[in-house]
């Protein structure tokens, strides 16, 4: 699922590493906010395990074998935060040394397995464990949380390719996911096998921040960095998004022709960026999604004065 | 393959910038070069292929090591060819994929045949990477190898053991051999922890 160099153009591998980099500095604030100086030795030796875990083969059957991804793997064990730090340091080892991956793409495929697949991963685990009490009874919770990371991460390829027009949604979306969901099932067995070892030999290595606290709660970040964090994260989206942005009318539109009103509609002044383009002559994607990342600012800053204007002080007038 | 310390370096020469901050930044600004041009426009991808055969000859780095570090993405490759067949201007868009793919690959592969994981490091400090990132890299490459060497011992020992893995269970039983892996890794984090602070780390 590596996605190499070449296949995804300009504005995917921007909008990946827009959303990517956000995604990696909330990560890195989270992990640098526990006092704890064991962070790095841990999180250094856990993706040596997980680059080596990578390389032992699983026979299948039929002289076909699987290995490991991990990505759920991590995010059960070391939590979602540094589960993401250690997927991409394990992605940005594959790509520089062994060409496994590409460097423009590689916020892409950290998108791919290091945030959606443990993300996933992460979400599934924690809401299905709630009702688990034992060590078997978490059987169920990590073979879903495995396989629908597996599943989530190869969407989120697929959609990449597609967005970037290398392949048609329509062509690559289903084999891409019925290979991944047989992929999944061994991903989910192995893991599976693997946690429940664990918790019957060691429980006290799984990440469980309700009782035991390996990484403390983030610290609150400073606001600017809320919003910067907030702001690449919607350019990134809207760069990945323009693609499957729809050129059909939206259903107010669609209801206004049917009724034959729309003639009756009057501009009181010109939009400053007609039908979600810039003016000028750049391509398409580029107007259509400057034209939203002004939007999404001209909303931000709205926004802002609005929050200043509820937070002004508030003094006592008197009213003479 | 070995990781740790310096690569096996094919390179008869030096070539290229010093520092490796500077090759470092200069190879990845090369592979978004040639990623990004759009595919109409592949005539343009010839000039680097020529200058990467110059600099491949003048290092003195062979052609079939190299053409073994593209290997992995063959299979990608194939997949996203049979999603393009059919498609109007097929042949030109999986040849431009091939074509970015495998120069893209070429580059990074005469980079870490240049430079060595040392070098690599402190270029990557050098550019200011996430300190902690930073480290991250140095401590996968440093224990890659030797997490490897473990699972190859542990194996070892059961087999001395005259241990035989019946087939049908074979896959859980690998499985628990990567989870007791995992518990040893975890033991010589908190060993390399204690020596990184008997050392006067922080």
């Amino acid at each position: 699922m590596h996605i190499p160099d070449g296949f995804l153009d300009l504005k995917t591998c921007l909008g990946s590493f827009c959303v990517a980099g956000a995604g990696f500095a909330i990560a890195l604030r989270k992990v640098n906010a526990s006092c704890s100086d064991k962070t790095v030795p841990l999180l250094g030796v856990m993706s040596a395990f997980l680059f080596a875990g990578q390389t032992v083969n699983f026979p299948i059957g039929g002289g076909i074998s699987g290995h490991l991804l991990g990505s759920a793997l991590a995010s059960i064990v070391l939590g979602p935060s540094g589960a993401a730090l250690v997927m991409a340091t394990v992605l940005f080892v594959q790509c520089l040394l062994f060409q496994d991956g590409g460097i423009t793409t590689l916020a892409a495929n950290f998108l791919n397995l290091g945030l959606v697949a443990v993300g996933t991963g992460s979400l599934v685990f924690r809401s299905l464990s709630r009702w688990a009490n034992g060590p078997s009874s978490l059987v169920v919770p990590v073979a879903v949380a495995s396989w629908c990371s597996v599943l989530a991460a190869s969407l989120s390829c697929a959609l990449e390719l597609a967005g970037s027009g290398t392949v048609s949604l329509r062509v690559v979306l289903a084999p891409m996911l019925v290979i991944h969901a047989v992929i999944g099932l061994g991903e989910a067995a192995i893991t599976t096998a693997m946690i429940t070892f664990l918790v019957r030999v060691r429980p006290d290595l799984i990440y469980d921040p309700a009782k035991q606290l390996k990484f403390r709660p983030a610290a609150a970040g400073t606001a600017r960095s809320h919003v910067l964090a907030g702001l690449a994260m919607a350019v990134g989206v809207v760069l990945l998004a323009t693609p499957f942005s729809s050129p059909l009318p939206d259903g107010l539109e669609a209801l206004a022709e049917k009724l034959n009103f729309q003639n009756r509609a009057r501009t009181f002044w010109p939009a400053p960026l007609p039908e979600y383009s810039f003016p000028g002559s750049s391509p398409e994607w580029l107007s259509v999604s400057l034209a939203v990342i002004c939007g999404i600012i001209f909303t931000l800053v709205l926004l802002w004065g609005f929050a200043r204007w509820l937070r002004r002080p508030r003094t006592e007038s008197h009213a003479d | 393959m070995r990781i740790d310390g310096p690569f096996p370096t094919a390179a008869k020469e030096r070539f290229g910038p010093r520092s490796p901050a500077r090759r470092i930044v200069f190879a990845f600004a090369w592979v978004a070069l040639i990623a990004l041009l759009p595919a109409r426009l592949w005539i343009w991808q010839l000039p680097s292929a020529f200058a990467l055969i110059f600099v491949t000859r003048k290092l003195g780095v062979s052609f079939t090591a190299l053409g073994k570090r593209t290997l992995l993405i063959w299979p990608f490759v194939g997949f996203t060819a049979l999603g393009l067949l059919g498609q109007p201007e097929w042949h030109l868009r999986v040849g431009n994929l091939v074509l970015k793919a495998v120069l893209s690959i070429w580059i990074l592969s005469l980079l870490t045949q240049t430079t060595s994981v040392i070098e690599l490091i402190a270029g990557l400090r050098r550019l200011h990477f996430p300190a902690i990132w930073v480290e991250l890299f140095a401590f996968l490459v440093r224990y890659a190898s030797v997490l490897a060497t473990e699972w190859n011992r542990m194996q070892l020992a059961r087999e001395a053991r005259t241990f035989h893995l019946p087939s049908r269970e074979r896959w859980r039983l690998l499985a628990q051999s990567l989870g007791c892996l995992f518990i040893r890794a975890y033991e010589r984090a908190e060993r390399i922890h204690q020596a990184m602070l008997a050392r006067g780390y922080r």
